[in-house]
């Protein structure tokens, strides 16, 4: 074949893909602008199981009510999400609904996004006849919407939330009845540990390839970092200057480099020797597999138990050929002789906020519609809907979770955690400089002391990065928020009508940049101070 | 060899691709400020307060309107100063426009913002900040407009420079002079701010002593604002009475945490300390 012919059919095709293109497009806008039967489309990016199915739940149910609406999910894989809420927010063709979170900075939120706060102060209308009825909608969530739904930065609520998620151990009940008969739950980590070793014991009697736990560089973490977590609850008070019994990220760096605690530090070290007894009872190798590796290893029946979050709660019932069961993360007692020392009791979950908002897009064609449609997904009634198909918990105060995910309401009663290794996320280099050096804390030839050896050095450099990290951030922050501040002031000044609302956001502005401020200057000085000879 | 030669079967679909490129760009979103023209002031602060920076930046340098002229030279100064890429250009050009604002401007309240943001030009927009010229500027600002909303502000960010300087031997001095200098302060919002900083100062230079309860004490009943600082600081304030045996105030404020945010993980550690009082303990307060 000729190279003119090749080019011709290349053109032809180019031409019949425009073609079809173009048909389509025309057909939807067709069906798009129908005055008479509106359509309303929201995206996201769960596609865990059951969650599309509770959407489209929710979005038949609304559509009964409301037989002239049609309403069109689209659901995104997660990888594709940023660029493709990007593209579509810029190219003026996002849905009117979208997910908020991943991807979704503050700028975009600004620019594209409708704020909300002035709705959620007013009651929902879906919660006529529930004893939700009249209550601002703010107060119909369970965290009264003090989480993500409101942009710091912007002063401003932009999302919508349907769900909380926590984190727990799976199990296979099936196994755990064929190894351990009726063991109950275990109650603390020596229960724990004795299950782990138990189910070993008789897998290896039996010649099976079975670990007790699943773990992988995603899963490992959850258990791990909460048992490290446990250890250092008593330190993250004795370092706590402030007084808040919640040590920011950067007061525990400056409290670190201060000498205030070291790597050497018995609670640091009683952490790491749980976190290194829970590695060995993980398969091989784990810290070189991923989420989907430890989830096959699961369902496959090779491993009793894995550490996830409820998000996956749906997807794993739907997708294990083999009963499952749910407990809570086990912790050492206050009691134990050996790790008991360091704990104050088990952690509060309270401070766990609603997640997985929608956010209403200034592109909207029909902005009422979509309000209208979120006041019924955040309603007693959508979210008892979206909650019993999904398997999600909860966002809405009185609606109860199906009878399998009870064990993963947060546990409200409690003490404030301890901090990780990350010292609660300080920095990436941290972050990296701990993943670097982990193999050695799990190595047959290795141990607590060889990973110490290791990650000390890294750990004292990165905490000085982390911290200027945080500093330069918060010198960005307060930069712009010097013109934003100009901006409520002068906005108060031309429009005196409106004065009382500009002033509560200056002085709602002003506290954060006050905060974040004296925490950049502060951290500047002690960097500076510890960097000079004493 | 192969000579590559323009012939019409090649020429055809290079013309559809300069056509499509043409109707992409064609297709493309233009700018609101294209779309819809010249903004008022009042719109441009708008965009500047949703942090749409650059927008609000092009909306001021397209006002045109007389009376607004000292309002859209005040805005384009500010976003100038956070115009990316940064550059020592465009801080000097803000400078020099609040400088001109400074002296000039009609509108007093507008003299003395600018002169505010002078300040902050040399704390934080410079590429090397002076936190020296800038702590004069904050300093003489507060001593020449000690009631206007700029002059307060001003002294606040003086002191959150001066608590946060020097050795700390001298803390305690330094301390002193901003709690003094702070009783002329007048504005509820800026006098939460002066007692919550110099509390947390203190607190920060190991100061746990009945002056920081004082301070954390009123600065929690003008009204911290936002959630998670309102949280934090009446902690702070209920661990740091108990710790010094005020009962009083640990008892009023820890019900009032409890009330407020129940959830909150650091809820339990306030019932203990609550049921620790003597006024929760009929049994110890009836043998005090």
């Amino acid at each position: 074949m000729n190279i003119g012919r090749l080019n011709w059919l290349g053109l032809a095709l180019l031409l019949g893909t425009f073609l079809f293109a173009a048909l389509r497009v025309i057909s939807y806008s067709r069906q798009s602008n129908d005055p008479d039967r509106p359509v309303l489309r929201f995206a996201h990016w769960q596609l865990e199981g059951g969650v599309r199915d509770a959407f489209d739940e929710v979005a038949r149910e609304y559509m009964r009510l409301h037989p002239h609406v049609r309403v069109e999910q689209l659901a995104i894989p997660d990888r594709a999400y940023p660029s493709w809420l990007r593209t579509q927010l810029v190219g003026g063709t996002a849905p009117d609904l979208i997910a908020v979170g991943m991807g979704v900075t503050d700028e975009l939120l600004a620019r594209f996004f409708t704020p909300l706060t002035e709705h959620v102060e007013q009651p929902n209308p879906y919660n006529q006849g529930t004893p939700l009825e009249g209550l601002p909608w703010r107060s119909t969530f369970v965290d009264e919407l003090t989480g993500s739904a409101f942009n710091v930065n912007l002063l401003e609520y932009y999302s919508i939330p349907s769900t909380l998620f926590t984190v727990r151990v799976f199990y296979n009940r099936d196994l755990w009845r064929s190894a351990l008969g009726d063991t109950p739950h275990p109650a603390d980590y020596r229960a724990f540990l004795a299950i782990c070793a138990r189910v070993e014991e008789w897998a290896r009697e039996r010649n099976r390839p079975i670990s007790a736990i699943s773990g992988s560089r995603y899963n490992a973490p959850f258990l791990m970092a909460q048992l490290f977590r446990g250890q250092t609850q008593r330190l993250a008070l004795d370092v706590d200057m402030l007084r808040t019994m919640n040590a920011s990220p950067s007061e525990l760096g400056v409290a670190f480099l201060r000498g205030e605690f070291d790597l050497e530090d018995d609670a640091i070290r009683s952490g790491l020797t749980l976190m290194r007894e829970v590695g060995h009872h993980m398969q091989p190798g784990f810290l070189q597999l991923g989420r989907d590796d430890a989830m096959f290893r699961f369902a496959q029946g090779t491993t009793l138990m894995m550490a996830t979050g409820s998000w996956d709660a749906t997807s794993l019932r739907q997708q294990v050929p083999f009963e499952l069961g749910v407990f809570s993360l086990p912790s050492p007692a206050a009691d134990d002789a050996e790790f008991g020392r360091f704990v104050l009791g088990p952690a509060s979950e309270g401070n766990i906020r609603t997640a997985s908002g929608f956010g209403l897009t200034r592109q909207s064609q029909n902005p009422e519609l979509a309000l209208d449609f979120l006041h019924f997904l955040a309603s007693r009634p959508g979210n008892r809907l979206f909650t019993g198909r999904s398997g999600w918990l909860p966002a809405i105060v009185g609606v109860e979770p199906d009878a399998f995910m009870a064990p993963f309401v947060p546990r409200i009663e409690g003490v404030p955690d301890g901090f990780d290794l990350t010292l609660r996320s300080l920095g990436p280099d941290l972050e990296r400089a701990r993943d670097n050096h982990l193999h050695h804390l799990f190595s047959p030839s290795g141990g607590v002391d060889e990973f110490l050896r290791r990650f000390a050095p890294a750990a004292r450099s990165a905490i000085r990065d982390g911290l200027r990290m945080r500093s330069r951030n918060a010198g960005r922050n307060v930069m712009r928020q010097d013109v934003q501040l100009a901006a409520f002031h002068r906005l108060g000044a031309l429009r005196p009508d409106e004065q009382a609302q500009h002033a509560s956001r200056f002085a709602a502005l002003l506290e954060g940049q006050n905060s974040q401020e004296a925490d950049l200057i502060w951290i500047e000085q002690e960097l500076g101070r510890l960097a000079s000879p004493p | 060899m192969h000579t590559y030669v323009s012939s019409p079967s090649r020429a055809l679909p290079r013309l559809a691709l300069a056509l499509a490129v043409l109707g992409l760009a064609a297709c493309s979103p233009r700018d609101h400020a294209a779309r819809s023209g010249p903004l008022t002031a009042e719109q441009a602060w708008e965009l500047a307060g949703l942090s749409l920076l650059d927008d609000a930046g092009r909306a001021f340098r397209t006002l045109s309107s007389e009376s607004a002229k000292e309002e859209a030279l005040f805005g384009r100064a500010l976003t100038l100063l956070v115009a990316q890429p940064k550059t020592e250009t465009n801080i000097h050009q803000a400078a020099r426009l609040l400088t001109a604002l400074a002296d000039e401007a009609s509108d007093p309240g507008l003299r003395v913002a600018a002169r505010y943001y002078l300040g902050r030009v040399e704390q934080v927009h410079r590429l090397a900040p002076d936190r020296a010229a800038a702590a004069r500027i904050y300093a003489a600002l507060f001593e020449e407009h000690p009631d206007t909303l700029f002059g307060q502000l001003a002294f606040i960010k003086w002191s959150l420079l001066e608590l946060h300087r020097g050795a700390a031997e001298d803390f305690e001095a330094r301390a002193s002079a901003v709690e003094d200098a702070g009783r002329l302060l007048t504005i509820p919002t800026l006098r939460k701010e002066h007692h919550l900083h110099l509390a947390f100062a203190r607190l920060r230079n190991g100061r746990r002593d009945q002056t920081t309860l004082a301070h954390l004490r009123s600065a929690v009943e003008l009204g911290v604002v936002r959630v998670n600082s309102r949280t934090n600081a009446t902690i702070a304030l209920v661990n740091l009475a108990h710790e010094l045996g005020d009962h009083e105030t640990a008892l009023r404020f820890g019900r009032d945490f409890l009330a407020e945010f129940p959830r909150d993980i650091r809820a339990s550690r306030v019932r203990e300390i609550l049921a620790t009082l003597p006024s929760e303990n009929p049994a110890e307060a009836a043998s005090s």
